[in-house]
């Protein structure tokens, strides 16, 4: 049994081809900007939920999170096989942190291998070398979070460390994992030109182990969700980045060999 | 870039107002008032009053025009067909009148109509004999709304052309049938419509088309004596020569071609209003060789090639469909005559038929934006992808088309009912989707049928809750049922009588068509029907189908899910309380429509607990239908499509259980009700998938992108994966709608009807009804700049 609280099928940001992303439940980070807030606890949890029908406001409860059994997710899954061989698609596990659930994770991962199903793990690195390396066996690919470099601002902006995330993302290079390295761009924590150098060493050091880098501008998409969970939005009113810096960001992480794309 | 010359051109018909014109029933008053037709038979009546018109009517030709030829004296000028139905003089004014589409009657028009046509035609039209024909029970079903009529005032037709034009002319067409007449000298007849009238019908039809584009040719040259343009004298003179070849001889040229096609065409639509006009099909494999062929010999260059193409393209926009009486106006909102231009495909062979002009034709399609033609691309597995990127980049500009077919699907379908191989490879769609062999086949389709009504009916003992009169058989009080079988058990019975009646009813009506409005024009270009010595109406093509479309597949499987949910198994109310709560619209019962739109199971979302009733309506109406004879010869068939059928059957049915208010409009084609489905592209091709497209002759799918899904070459690719893996499915056809800003804003309005609309922002993606207000606008916003 595994907690997760979404299923998104026909997944377009989420790697290669068509996808099924599966959100699991659960986060020990707390990222000021996230926006899956329903993600945090393990717990399934309903909240209340306003809609308008024939211009009356009704409440109804909306669940968020269900426990399902391992074989059950994969009946879901193996719904779209087909589109996954046409496109070279797969599954994502997503979340939350997926690995907080490792060992669903990793039957999960087992059970779509043996479907012929390509892998992807979504995940903020946030966890012992042994448990991540253990989940690599059986991944065929990492969308691999790096929030920001500077270790201060890391602790402050997502409540946890980032030395064992700097130093998991080595374990999977050296693994020779395929990895691509996803940066969310949140205007005053990791954008200014200190910051951005500090990801190109980190680039450049390692060029020779992977090929892609993900830049995901900060969008204000996620603030409403909070509302509606009646959380308050930890990160204020802050405006998106401007489209212009976005581009000068790709083009100074565009050294040799690396694709660099925007949205994923 | 257009050329001045298409510029104008477009503009001329973009901008020309319909008319309705009485020139046409004036001349076949004429005809009938003045002619001898003592001891004539019907279709060699009918050919000489074709050739009638094609020698008075008036010819136009205008400035900078390539190709030659109006049904009408002018531009959209809309000729009348009293012999088929006959407007009074309220409808005259209704069309006048009307804000939608309307069509403009001057007072002349008025005038002969009320001193001639209706004075003559009056009691006399084959829609009098028609409605005559029918049974009491047929007319209440009618009225009711359970069924509508096609050949009621439109004559049966949806054929489209081979490619026999292309290499013989119509000489050696009436070499064949003197040869077949010949062969008939002597012998005995049996029948009373005998081969050897078709035949001279079918001649004196075929020189009437070489006689009226004679005409065009004088007129021409005519025209080249007063040009002073030195140029544009050369341009009509070799026009002029064009017609004097064509359609008389074979075409050698594009421009002969497409010229011969034309009058084919124009022929077509004058001799009687078939639904859906007339249609060239595989124009690109048509027009190949011939393009390939003056490039090479120096006669045009790609340039002029897609000017002359362009020049032909603006010639279908010229010609809406003929309006209809007021009566039935309504339900029909479309008069778009949907002339459907094939690209892609297969070759006879099997091989990819992607060529050079399949993509000349797309930018043809992408520059002119005209309504009509409208244009499909066929995919099959050897077709590239390229291909198929191309199409969907025109999509993208959100104007509807072209819509996207599964040729593996459609010659599937064309061997299930007994074509041969080489007849299905070269088949196609027409219309919206319909499956047909071209050239070879009259697939009729014979009216929209509406399975939501059947569903009202078997919950109201067959009586229509609208006004109480009893349309069906008597299947038992609803809250008297006490099981979902039960439920089950009267829709099967009500759909069965109501389909036989709508066949029944049909085969009376083909009659009727066959025994006074033969079309020998047309017949001359369908095969077999020079060889059979038969008429096209009459069952002369070597393959003759009658369509019935199924309409609200998507909401009666909701409304079946629905009861089953709520009624039997998880038991939330009773059946009284449910017809209570329909009978009030929801007034008052908000909180539970909420629970049937928001939790209960619905068709679209790839869950069998949903899906298996559209599987099962769709089997029992395949059943009632597939295979039982019809007047030609032929058989019956289905297909799923709605045109505008669906808010019109929407209209005439109350609230139904799975939340939808009463008269709002039904689900579309196969695609999920309006909204309900949640779980984003791939589950809705799941479900749709679960029914077995081959057993039918055409299904729709609709889905709906916001732009943002398009607007990249990786957003392309991934579109074009979700088509390749829908075809593997063997799905018929999907169409894309681009979501404009309106629609955003009507799904703020009414979020309900909107839950699939799925946004994409860079590097997420969410459900527009998730989004807080002030997002949602900048989303409006954003969609409204693009
Ligand atoms: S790691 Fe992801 S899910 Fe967890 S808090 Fe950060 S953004 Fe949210």
């Amino acid at each position: 049994m595994l907690t997760i609280f979404d299923i998104k099928r026909f997944a377009l940001h989420d790697g290669p081809g068509l996808r099924t992303t599966v959100f699991f439940k659960g986060c020990p980070l707390r990222c000021l900007w996230c926006h899956n807030p329903e993600s945090y606890e393990m717990e399934p949890e309903s909240h209340n939920l306003v809609r308008l029908l024939d211009g009356k406001e009704i409440t109804m409860t909306r669940k968020y999170g269900s426990l399902i059994k391992e074989e059950d997710l994969m009946v879901e899954i193996l719904q779209d096989k087909l589109f996954f061989e046409e496109s070279s698609g797969g599954v994502t596990f997503s979340g939350g942190e997926p690995l907080m659930q490792y060992k669903q994770l990793i039957s999960m991962l087992k059970l779509s291998g043996k479907n012929n199903i390509h892998r992807a793990v979504d995940t903020s690195g946030y966890a012992s070398e042994k448990l991540i390396s253990e989940v690599a066996g059986h991944t065929d690919l990492f969308l691999y979070d790096l929030k920001t470099m500077d270790p201060e601002m890391h602790k402050r902006s997502t409540g946890v460390d980032n030395s064992q995330i700097l130093k998991n993302a080595d374990v999977l290079l050296d693994m020779g994992k395929e990895v691509i390295f996803r940066i969310p761009i949140i205007p005053g924590i990791n954008d200014s030109e200190k910051e951005l150098d500090a990801y190109l060493r980190f680039f450049e050091k390692r060029i020779e182990k992977f090929k892609e880098v993900h830049i995901l501008p900060y969008h204000k998409i996620g603030s409403d969700k909070y509302s509606r969970l009646n959380l308050e939005y930890p990160l204020g009113p802050i405006a998106e980045p401007k489209q212009e810096h976005i581009e000068l960001i790709k083009q100074k992480f565009s050294i040799s060999g690396i694709e660099v794309s925007i949205g994923g | 870039m257009l050329t001045n010359r298409i510029q104008q051109l477009r503009n001329a018909s973009l901008n020309a107002i319909n008319t309705l014109s009485a020139e046409r029933a004036v001349l076949m008053t004429d005809f009938y008032m003045s002619s001898d037709l003592e001891g004539k038979s019907i279709p060699v009546q009918r050919a000489l009053s074709f050739e009638y018109l094609m020698e008075k009517k008036q010819l136009c030709v205008l400035d900078g025009e390539l190709i030659v030829g109006e049904r009408g004296p002018a531009p959209k000028a809309t000729p009348t067909f009293p012999e088929i139905s006959l407007h009074s003089l309220e409808d005259l004014d209704i069309l006048d009148s009307r804000e939608k589409v309307s069509f403009k009657v001057d007072a002349a028009v008025r005038e002969v109509y009320e001193q001639k046509i209706i004075p003559f035609w009056k009691g006399r039209t084959n829609r009098d004999r028609l409605i005559a024909g029918m049974e009491p029970e047929w007319i209440s079903a009618y009225e009711a709304g359970v069924f509508t009529e096609f050949q009621e005032q439109r004559a049966p037709g949806h054929t489209v052309l081979g490619k026999k034009i292309y290499s013989t002319g119509l000489l050696k067409f009436i070499k064949e049938i003197d040869d077949r007449l010949e062969g008939l000298e002597g012998k005995q007849e049996s029948g009373d419509i005998s081969e050897r009238e078709e035949l001279t019908a079918m001649k004196i039809a075929a020189n009437a088309i070489i006689m009226y584009a004679r005409r065009n040719a004088e007129l021409l040259n005519e025209m080249a004596l007063k040009d002073s343009d030195p140029e544009r004298k050369m341009e009509l003179r070799y026009m002029a020569s064009i017609c004097y070849k064509v359609p008389a001889h074979a075409p050698e040229t594009l421009h002969e071609a497409l010229q011969y096609y034309w009058f084919v065409h124009l022929g077509v639509i004058t001799e009687l209003n078939p639904w859906d006009s007339f249609n060239p099909g595989r124009l690109d494999q048509h027009l190949l060789s011939f393009y390939k062929n003056d490039l090479s010999e120096g006669r045009q260059t790609k340039e002029s090639a897609i000017e002359l193409i362009q020049a032909f393209w603006v010639k279908f926009n010229n010609h809406p469909s003929p309006p209809k009486m007021g009566v039935t106006a309504k339900e029909s909102s479309t008069y778009t005559d949907f002339c459907l231009i094939n690209l892609g495909g297969m070759k006879e062979d099997g091989s990819d038929a992607v060529n050079e002009m399949s993509f000349i034709l797309l930018d043809v399609i992408e520059e002119m934006r005209l309504l009509q033609p409208s244009s499909m691309i066929q995919v099959s597995k050897n077709n590239p992808d390229s291909f198929i990127e191309r199409a969907v980049k025109i999509v993208k500009t959100g104007y509807g088309q072209p819509s996207i077919f599964n040729s593996d699907a459609i010659v599937e379908e064309l061997l299930n009912q007994g074509k041969s191989i080489i007849d299905a490879r070269n088949g196609g769609a027409s219309g919206c989707v319909e499956t047909g062999a071209f050239g070879t086949e009259a697939y009729i389709l014979t009216g929209y049928f509406n399975l939501v009504k059947v569903l009202e009916l078997s919950m109201h003992n067959g009586v229509d809750p609208a006004n109480g009169k009893q349309i069906g058989p008597q299947t038992g009080s609803f809250i008297e049922f006490s099981a979902f079988e039960d439920i089950k058990r009267a829709f099967t019975v009500q759909l069965n009588y109501l389909l036989d009646l709508k066949i029944k009813g049909n085969r009376i009506i083909e009659q009727i068509y066959a025994e006074n409005l033969p079309v020998p024009f047309l017949s001359l270009f369908v095969e077999d029907c020079i060889a059979n010595g038969k008429d096209y109406n009459v069952g002369g093509a070597r393959y003759n189908t009658s369509y019935i479309q199924g309409v609200g597949l998507g909401s009666v499987s909701d409304m079946l899910a629905s009861l089953k949910h709520h009624l039997f198994d998880s038991k939330t109310m009773g059946a009284e309380t449910m017809m209570k709560i329909l009978g009030d619209d929801f007034i008052g019962h908000e909180e539970i429509r909420a629970e049937l739109i928001y939790n209960t199971p619905k068709y679209g979302n790839d869950d069998d607990v949903a899906d298996e009733h559209a599987v099962w309506v769709f089997n029992q109406f395949y059943e009632a239908v597939n295979g039982k004879p019809n007047y030609r010869g032929g058989a019956f068939r289905i297909n799923m499509l709605p045109t505008t059928s669906h808010v019109y059957f929407g209209s005439v049915v109350g609230a139904t259980p799975d939340g939808r208010h009463a008269g709002l409009p039904l689900s579309e084609g196969i695609s999920p009700f309006q909204g309900a489905d949640r779980k984003g592209p791939t589950a809705v091709l799941n479900s749709a998938a679960k029914i077995d497209h081959l057993k039918t002759g055409g299904t729709l799918l609709n889905q709906k992108f916001t732009p943002d899904f398009f607007k990249d070459g990786k957003g392309i690719k991934k579109i074009t994966q979700l088509i390749r893996t829908y075809f593997r499915m063997m799905g018929h056809h999907i169409q894309f709608n681009v979501v404009s800003a309106d629609t955003l804003r009507a799904a703020q309005e009414a979020p309900e009807n909107y839950q699939d609309l799925i946004v994409r922002v860079a590097g997420y993606s969410d459900y527009f009804n998730d989004l807080g207000e002030e997002l949602q606008d900048e989303i409006i916003r954003r969609t409204e700049q693009e």
